[in-house]
């Protein structure tokens, strides 16, 4: 990805005037562009960029000849702030990262300290911790099955149906912890309040109505022929080639590479349930929209076996409220919604506040598949993969 | 006094465009309610008693904006656009026939004169695609060019058909045709072209891909604003009332039904087709343009050919 | 799992829906039941807080503001207590910081807290008053 220097675009499009599109021209297209090819801006203002991704397209007529995705436009200086907070301050700040799954950003960062830390969680906080990701991880692919729907041009109507559900879980969310996107809730050595009082009731009947729905979506979505026309053998992308681009989450396993950070490094108590890893077939669009459906299955098995053998017991284990952990350095990584979502934390073991802290977000890495995959597609299919990648912004701009 | 055509004329269309205005507030509010009611929310119920006030609302709006022509746009051509648009939609309807004596020219080549006004709708889209340098209004207009002219074809094909079988190009008498048997019977073939043809030439969902919101922004409607978008709005909405009244009168029996008057049949088959149309609006994505042209030019060019054998073998037959 | 139903089966979907009352909530009329736990405008307690500025220190946005002074007889007094909200992003650590039980800086479920100027989003101790009870 390229982050455009203005200046000497400015001073290309200067020396040669004769250039197809001077205002546009950039790094990538340094001399103009070929006769009868134009350079399209997409984004970041337009309406499915699922948020500010511009992408620069060379086209040819309808068909995309190169595209270059162009990030950026929400950065905040994340990792730099965070060095200028307390341990704890940090932990409302990763809410902000990946907004559709504040829970991952938070159990991510709280792992990270606890394994600087050396603590021990009690049991139920585990289990609570594993309820939250695993509704967080239903309410994000909700969201982006949702989006997908209207990526592909159906006119919000899978979008409001799938946020009717996804409206469920942040009610669940904002019973636990008082907010329904940004959290907030997971603490070093546990989390920040118990469970309230009827919520696994509430949680088993949102599952109940959930498991239906779900069907529904796939009813809706998987048996309609313009859906598949538009999803299927679009923007294939084989395990080798997952594998060597560094994609994660449902990209690599729609692609059927059969690997999940949950199994592979067992955090918390994933090993406990019983569940097994959604791949695809073909690596194609259809086959990353059918992981987000069939993940949304296998969650809520889980939260449902962990709702039925949940512990009575402390949710917190004694922490100190100002942290100073020792001086070392982890690198802690979970399976967010969106893929593998590490943390590089450094302490200096003397201050209050991290040293370093490195995210590397899991819709970064599936963005920048997007110049191979939208090859010599139609500026359609080029929105439907991205869509099928599922970029959040808040995230790949941190 | 009515049989000068000159009067008849310019009464006959002073009617009509108030008419299909008036048709045309009231079905765009209801597609929003009834969308809305699809996709499990309320649509608009803020404006007036159920929102019926919306469309007013939103014409005021329309009409305050500021009209905005963007430094290097064709300004002629860019005005000229949406006039053109507007205009150009209100042509077919003079030879609409809403009942027997209800039309406005009742002309004999009536059907190859609805086909050839409505096919002048490419002309303003290419201009406003053309006209406001802009890439995402270019890529619209030509989407909308090619998917215009491709599905003129299977459309007039299909009509081709019903044309056999009432033995004469006059709408009026296509109707009459109709009266023992509607033709979307024994035209079924050339009923499922003309219906997908004419879902195509609307250019609504899942053709909409002139103006396709996700990937073309606004399509080749992007860069207008104000009054001269809401020209090109209705005019893309009269071609659905249009298109919803050809499958009609050409298929589904026009004005025959029993008990109410000949004209309220009409309306109300056709309000039914708008429905649909409506429905399918709600519930399926958007077709990709080199999908799309592949459904026009080898299915259902084909199956319109065969439909008009089918048809002359059956005439044969039956003497 | 390829189906020729073409798009039948989604078309019975939307109509299904077509029949259901629908799921959207008329705001400014009807409004959500927030949760308890809910996180919204702050109340604090000027009668209890003993300005030890737990609060002030963890809030990462630095929103918090306390003014103390000294009495003749070596007590603490709160002058001011500001919370500046359109900095606030009601993460709650303060309630989480204040020591005392019960705390003394709570969040209501207060959320309408759009206002015409800046200035106006400084919360002083008198609109900080009045906790979850004195709720409408």
């Amino acid at each position: 990805m390229i982050q455009e220097d203005s200046d000497r675009k400015l001073a290309l499009a200067r020396a040669r005037p004769n250039c197809f599109a001077p205002t546009f021209g950039s790094a990538i297209f340094p001399c103009g562009i070929a006769e009868g090819r134009m350079i399209l801006n997409i984004g970041p203002q337009h309406p499915s960029t699922h948020g500010v991704l511009r992408l620069q397209v060379e086209l040819e007529g309808e068909r995309v000849i190169s595209v270059t995705p162009i990030i950026g436009y929400l950065h905040r200086g994340f990792e730099k702030i965070a060095e200028n907070r307390n341990y704890i301050q940090v932990i409302p700040l990763t809410d902000r990262l990946d907004y559709l799954s504040s829970m991952a950003n938070n159990m991510v960062y709280v792992k990270a300290v606890e394994e600087l830390l050396g603590v021990q969680i009690p049991e139920r906080a585990e289990y609570i911790r594993v309820i939250m990701l695993e509704l967080q991880r239903i309410a994000s692919h909700l969201a982006a099955v949702g989006f997908y729907g209207n990526d592909l041009g159906l006119a919000f109507t899978a979008m409001m149906y799938t946020f009717r559900e996804r409206e469920l879980i942040l009610d669940l969310f904002e019973s636990v912890c008082g907010a329904r996107l940004t959290y907030n809730y997971l603490r070093f050595g546990g989390v920040r309040e118990d469970l309230p009082g009827n919520f696994k009731e509430k949680a088993r009947e949102v599952l109940a109505r959930l498991k239906p729905k779900i069907d529904e979506y796939e009813r809706f979505l998987s048996e309609d022929e313009i859906f598949l026309m538009r999803t299927k053998d679009i923007g294939v992308l084989n395990p080798e080639d997952a594998i060597n681009m560094g994609a994660t989450g449902p990209v690599l396993r729609g692609s059927g590479v059969k690997t999940d950070t949950r199994i592979t490094d067992s955090y918390t108590i994933y090993d406990k349930f019983d569940w097994e890893i959604v791949t695809g077939k073909d690596g194609d669009c259809f086959s990353r929209y059918a992981v987000w459906i069939n993940e949304m299955r296998q969650s809520i098995k889980i939260v449902e076996q962990a709702l039925d053998t949940l512990p009575e017991g402390p949710y917190l284990a004694k922490v100190p409220k100002l942290l100073k952990p020792p001086a070392g350095e982890v690198y802690s990584r979970i399976e967010s919604p969106r893929g593998e979502l590490c943390m590089h934390l450094i302490s200096d073991g003397a201050a209050t506040n991290p040293y370093r802290l490195k995210i590397r977000s899991p819709a970064f890495c599936n963005l920048s598949l997007l110049p191979h995959l939208a090859k010599n597609v139609l500026i359609a299919d080029l929105i439907a993969i991205t869509g099928s990648l599922d970029p959040v912004f808040g995230e790949i701009d941190r | 006094m009515m049989e000068n055509p000159l009067v008849k004329g310019i009464v006959g269309a002073a009617v009509l465009a108030a008419l299909i205005s008036a048709a045309l507030l009231f079905l765009i509010w209801l597609e929003r309610k009834f969308i809305g009611r699809l996709q499990h929310r309320y649509g608009p119920n803020r404006a007036g008693k159920f929102g019926i006030l919306q469309m007013v609302v939103d014409g005021i709006k329309l009409l305050t904006k500021e009209d905005i022509i963007p430094e290097k746009a064709d300004r002629a051509v860019f005005t000229a656009a949406p006039i053109l648009a507007f205009a150009i939609a209100f042509l077919p309807f003079a030879a609409i026939p809403f009942s027997e004596s209800l039309v406005v020219s009742n002309i004999n080549i009536g059907i190859l004169y609805i086909l050839a006004v409505s096919s002048l709708a490419v002309v303003p889209t290419i201009m406003a695609g053309w006209s406001p340098n802009n890439k995402y209004n270019l890529l619209g207009g030509m989407r909308a060019a090619a998917m215009m002219i491709s599905y003129e074809v299977p459309a007039a094909l299909a009509i081709i058909g019903v044309v056999m079988l009432a033995g004469s190009l006059n709408m009026v008498e296509i109707v009459k045709a109709q009266e023992k048997i509607w033709f979307f019977i024994p035209q079924i073939i050339g009923f499922s072209v003309f219906v997908v043809a004419a879902f195509v030439e609307t250019a609504r969902l899942p053709f909409d891909l002139s103006e396709a919101e996700s990937e073309l922004v606004q399509g080749w409607t992007t860069e207008y604003s104000g009054m001269k978008f809401a020209m090109l709005l209705f005019a893309e909405y009269i071609h659905s009332i249009l298109a919803s009244l050809l499958i009609v009168i050409l298929f589904l029996g026009g004005w025959h039904g029993p008990v109410l008057p000949p004209a309220v049949w009409l309306l109300l088959k056709t309000f039914a087709v708008m429905l649909l149309l409506m429905w399918v609006r709600a519930t399926v994505p958007r077709v990709r343009i080199n999908q799309l042209l592949n459904i026009g030019w080898k299915i259902l060019i084909p199956a319109a050919l065969l439909n008009i054998a089918l048809t002359g073998y059956a005439r044969l037959l039956l003497g | 799992m390829r189906t020729k139903s073409l798009i039948a089966k989604p078309m019975l979907i939307t109509l299904k829906h077509l029949f259901k009352k629908p799921v959207t909530v008329q705001y400014p009329e009807e409004k959500l039941t927030l949760a308890e736990r809910y996180r919204g405008m702050h109340a604090y307690d000027l009668e209890r807080c003993i300005a030890c500025s737990a609060c002030v220190r963890i809030c990462p946005n630095k929103c918090i503001e306390l003014q103390v002074s000294i009495t003749p007889e070596g007590k603490k007094k709160i002058e001011a207590y500001n919370i500046y909200i359109g900095r606030c992003m009601f993460c709650g650590l303060c309630v989480e910081a204040c020591p005392l039980k019960p705390k003394v800086i709570t969040m209501t479920q207060k959320y309408e807290l759009a206002d015409y100027d800046r200035p106006s989003l400084v919360y002083g101790i008198e609109r900080l008053r009045g906790g979850r009870e004195s709720e409408p």
